[in-house]
């Protein structure tokens, strides 16, 4: 499947001329983002691999970071490569040497990258965050003046340092 | 009856036997304890937001209703709730938000401003959910806490802390209760502001709080893949990922098919969107 691949190719399309290819393109465009939000497949995969520290791993999401259909996917590889740019807090020795035999274009995208990575990680832009061992409660029962009023079954929970503003934004 | 009778019964001698210890007990050490529970003080301090998604089971006076949505949580003054109520077959969209001092609510696309009642409740949820994430119960210097009463939850004795805003009475106080022997909060409650019993009294809101669970991204990273179809071993997520980067001749073949989108034929555009370029990739190496 193209997926979240063919977004920057269909977003072009979506202000082609000709209506046909621009209604059509903004419909593939809207299946496409579904596959690219935060949970969907590509960050679990990308921090999957990050955390396991698979051999390869850096090659695979330094080809990645470069074609990353928006700016919430290329935060997530971003993160991935500075996690795995250090081990136990000090430089891995691996993934230097995988960024020095890398193509000179790659390695000049991927060192952007972790300085962008690097600052994200340092201020209060929008990042999930993935602590270990955090205790979370998924079922909630409301009683209001002693009579029951709902339950609440959570489904699916994520962390960050800080939201996108956006999300709060006062309709126009 | 027979159940409320015991139930206080068993309050009552929890009370005896603990209130001494409880009272002795400074609420920022129970505090402490909590934090340490649920997954200790450096790990809390990373989180500053939340992204819940829910199911919701509502009980109405003449039946109930099924609701599922999401909340988008930035304490202590951001807060957005998306519901989707399904009642009788028919379904709509709420929505509420809270942004500093703004609060406004869509029903069925129709935006509203939130004051007076509608909105001191929503922000006296929001201060709720503030110090239920316990930290700002160590670091908000305008908080004040004060030990209440052992009382027992779910049969369990818990500590309860009572929580007070200094400087701004109109919002209410919350009171959390902590299991005494896992620590773990167990039940929250406050005064409802925009409701009054019928005899005066002032409405009560409780929240009984269970079924903790330790969230390990790598599970659930892993369950995400699998319900996508998509194997986790270290192989195949590597497969997947290089997969993502078209080659010169998939963009090639992808624009291609972008192009005849709007071909004069109807057969060729027919053909393009059947092939529907940013969904079925196999076909584009052909």
């Amino acid at each position: 499947m193209f997926g979240p691949a063919a977004v920057p190719l269909l977003s072009r399309a979506t202000t082609n001329h000709d209506l046909d290819v621009s209604a059509a393109a903004n419909e593939l465009l809207q299946k496409a983002c579904a596959e690219s939000t935060i949970t969907g497949p590509i960050p679990s995969a990308s921090r999957l691999l990050a955390d396991r520290r698979t051999p390869g791993a850096t090659e695979v999401i330094l080809a990645y970071l470069p074609a990353a259909p928006s700016t919430l996917l290329a935060t997530v590889a971003q993160r991935a490569l500075l996690d795995l740019s250090t081990i136990q807090g000090k430089p891995d020795p691996s993934f230097e040497r995988t960024l020095a035999n890398a193509d000179p274009a790659v390695r000049a995208k991927a060192q952007t990258a972790l300085e962008l990575a690097r600052r994200t990680a340092s201020s209060n832009d929008c990042q999930q965050v993935f602590p270990k061992g955090i205790k979370f409660p998924f079922r909630r029962q409301v009683y209001h003046d002693d009579k029951k009023d709902r339950e609440i079954t959570v489904v699916d929970v994520q962390f960050y340092s800080q939201l996108p503003d956006s999300i709060f934004a006062n309709p126009p | 009856m027979v159940r409320c009778s015991t139930g206080m019964l068993v309050s009552g001698c929890l009370s005896a036997l603990t209130a001494n210890a409880a009272a002795d007990q400074d609420p920022k050490e129970t505090i402490r304890q909590a934090i340490t529970a649920m997954g200790g003080i450096e790990n809390m301090r990373l989180i500053r937001a939340t992204h819940t998604r829910f199911t919701s089971h509502v009980y109405l006076e003449h039946g109930s209703a099924e609701l599922q949505g999401e909340i988008w949580q930035q304490c202590p003054d951001r807060f957005k709730q998306i519901v989707q109520i399904n009642l009788d077959g028919k379904t709509g969209t709420v929505v509420y938000t809270v942004r500093g001092e703004d609060a406004w609510s869509i029903l069925s696309g129709v935006q509203r401003q939130l004051d007076g009642l509608g909105r001191a409740e929503l922000c006296a949820t929001l201060f709720e959910e503030y110090v239920a994430t316990l930290l700002p119960l160590l670091e908000d210097q305008r908080l004040t806490l004060t030990t209440v009463p052992v009382k027992a939850v779910n049969s369990r004795p818990a500590h309860g802390i009572r929580v007070a805003l200094a400087k701004l009475p109109t919002v209410p106080d919350v009171t959390i209760f902590f299991d005494q022997e896992t620590h773990l909060p167990v039940q929250r409650q406050r005064q409802r502001l925009n409701r009054l019993r019928e005899d005066g009294v002032e409405s009560v809101s409780e929240e009984r709080i269970s079924d903790y669970r330790t969230i390990d991204f790598r599970i659930d990273a892993e369950k995400r893949l699998h319900d996508a179809g998509i194997d986790t071993s270290d192989a195949s997520l590597l497969a997947f990922l290089k997969k993502q980067v078209l080659s010169e001749a998939e963009r090639a073949r992808c624009q291609e098919l972008i192009t005849q989108l709007g071909d004069d034929s109807y057969a060729v555009r027919k053909e393009a969107r059947k092939e529907r370029p940013c969904s079925d990739r196999p076909r584009c190496h052909s």
